[in-house]
């Protein structure tokens, strides 16, 4: 019993790390993942290390050709723009939510997330403006109150494999969108809140593009 | 055994028991008892049990430690995310087939079109209700954006609306999907996303009104 309770901690833990490895590209798209080498980088077996390649392969974040063995996925251009279009109708659902139930703790949220955006851009801190990015869209996601959302965005790591990419856009293209959406949903206007979320989407995928 | 027929196994007993499920046999809240099922499809409880861990991770059953399997109940609250999420998917790909609409396409949606109104006119509501589903997928497979499809099939959001929700009454019915295919083939792009944000409404509204807020989760 112990043992099958380690083991499980041990593959959640090698998940967790093989996962950040994948999103921050030191496991570039294409490259194979030596199974022994993993292992022994983080210091475990075989056996939860073969556990967690298996879960990370439902994700699609590797895959496995028979005799061939893991594989980070390359994730195409197409398939990014998919995903940020079904991104996209997320969060519009989330907006409309938030607005729907909007109150004194949210907008307050909201106004922080605004302030501490815009300090950071004239800061110029690069590493801090896309730290809050991430925060605030997770917190419109997981603020919606509708557990799908939620849901499909950690099944298709719909946000963690948006930012991997979007690191390659400038910052300076979305700071208007972000004080315009926080602006909107303050103002309780879904459908400005709605269009500038899928307007900030069509810009990055244009950046991506160039 | 080998891998191969292993993962035949598997596919077979969730495939069976996904349709036990969506076919109302299994009923929610039920127990899914594994010998049982096992007998019943003749294979061992190994593929039973992993298929068991498939349709749990596609939310449609849950385990209770010690207690073992049982198809999930869907709450009013989750019934109405549900319709939310198809909304979000249908609108995004009724976008996408409208940036791409050819030739082809239009055929297509003129097919259904003409298939709906025969089945209004002739009264053939089985017909008419098995084409309304066959549209409906046919809207999500042609957007071409595989995360809509993927998102769609994994969390079964087409399925579970037919079978956990109130079918929409026929004439009601007709009406939108013409006025939908019009909207696309005009390109009207936002008369078509109001026309199933208006859909999503009336749906949720019909809910309230045939009670399934009153309907509770079984204890256990």
């Amino acid at each position: 019993m112990d043992i099958r309770i380690e083991q499980k901690s041990l593959s959640n833990q090698a998940y967790n790390k093989i996962k950040m490895l994948i999103l921050d590209e030191s496991l570039k798209p294409g490259e194979k993942i030596i199974q022994e080498k993993v292992a022994e980088q983080l210091g475990i077996s075989k056996i939860p290390l073969i556990q967690a390649l298996h879960v990370l392969q439902n994700e699609r974040l590797i895959e496995y050709y028979p005799r061939k063995g893991f594989f980070v996925r390359e994730i195409s251009t197409k398939e990014f723009f998919d995903l940020l279009e079904v991104r996209g109708s997320m969060e519009t659902l989330a907006v409309e939510r938030i607005i729907e139930k909007l109150d004194k703790a949210i907008v307050q949220k909201l106004i922080n997330f605004k302030n501490d955006f815009i300090s950071a851009f004239e800061k110029k801190d690069v590493k801090k403006y896309l730290e809050l990015n991430k925060q605030f869209h997770y917190y419109m996601i997981e603020t919606a109150g509708n557990s799908y959302l939620i849901d499909i965005n950690n099944t298709f790591n719909i946000l963690l494999l948006s930012y991997t990419k979007e690191f390659r856009t400038d910052i300076s293209l979305s700071i208007e969108y972000y004080k315009n959406i926080i602006d909107s949903i303050i103002e309780r206007d879904v459908e400005k809140a709605s269009n500038m979320v899928v307007e900030h989407l069509e810009k990055v995928k244009e950046g991506f593009r160039k | 055994m080998n891998k191969t027929n292993q993962n035949i196994l598997k596919e077979y007993a969730y495939n069976k028991i996904k349709l036990l499920i969506f076919n109302n046999i299994l009923k929610s809240g039920e127990k899914i008892i594994q010998e049982k099922m096992a007998q019943n499809l003749g294979i061992s409880k190994i593929p039973i049990i992993q298929a068991l861990s498939i349709l749990q991770n596609e939310r449609l059953i849950e385990y209770y430690p010690r207690k073992g399997f049982f198809v999930r109940e869907l709450l009013y609250k989750e019934f109405i995310d549900i319709l939310d999420i198809r909304r979000i998917l249908e609108q995004l790909a009724i976008r996408k087939i409208i940036e791409n609409l050819n030739k082809k396409i239009r055929d297509e949606l003129i097919e259904f079109l003409e298939g709906f109104e025969l089945f209004n006119k002739t009264k053939n509501i089985e017909k008419y209700y098995e084409l309304d589903r066959k549209f409906h997928s046919y809207l999500i497979e042609s957007s071409g954006n595989s995360y809509l499809i993927n998102t769609n099939n994994t969390f079964n959001i087409l399925l579970l609306c037919y079978t956990k929700g109130f079918v929409t009454e026929i004439s009601a019915s007709m009406n939108d999907h013409r006025n939908m295919i019009n909207a696309i083939l005009e390109k009207d792009f936002k008369k078509a996303i109001k026309l199933i944000k208006d859909h999503t409404e009336n749906k949720k509204k019909s809910h309230i009104i045939n009670g399934y807020k009153n309907r509770t989760k079984k204890s256990e």
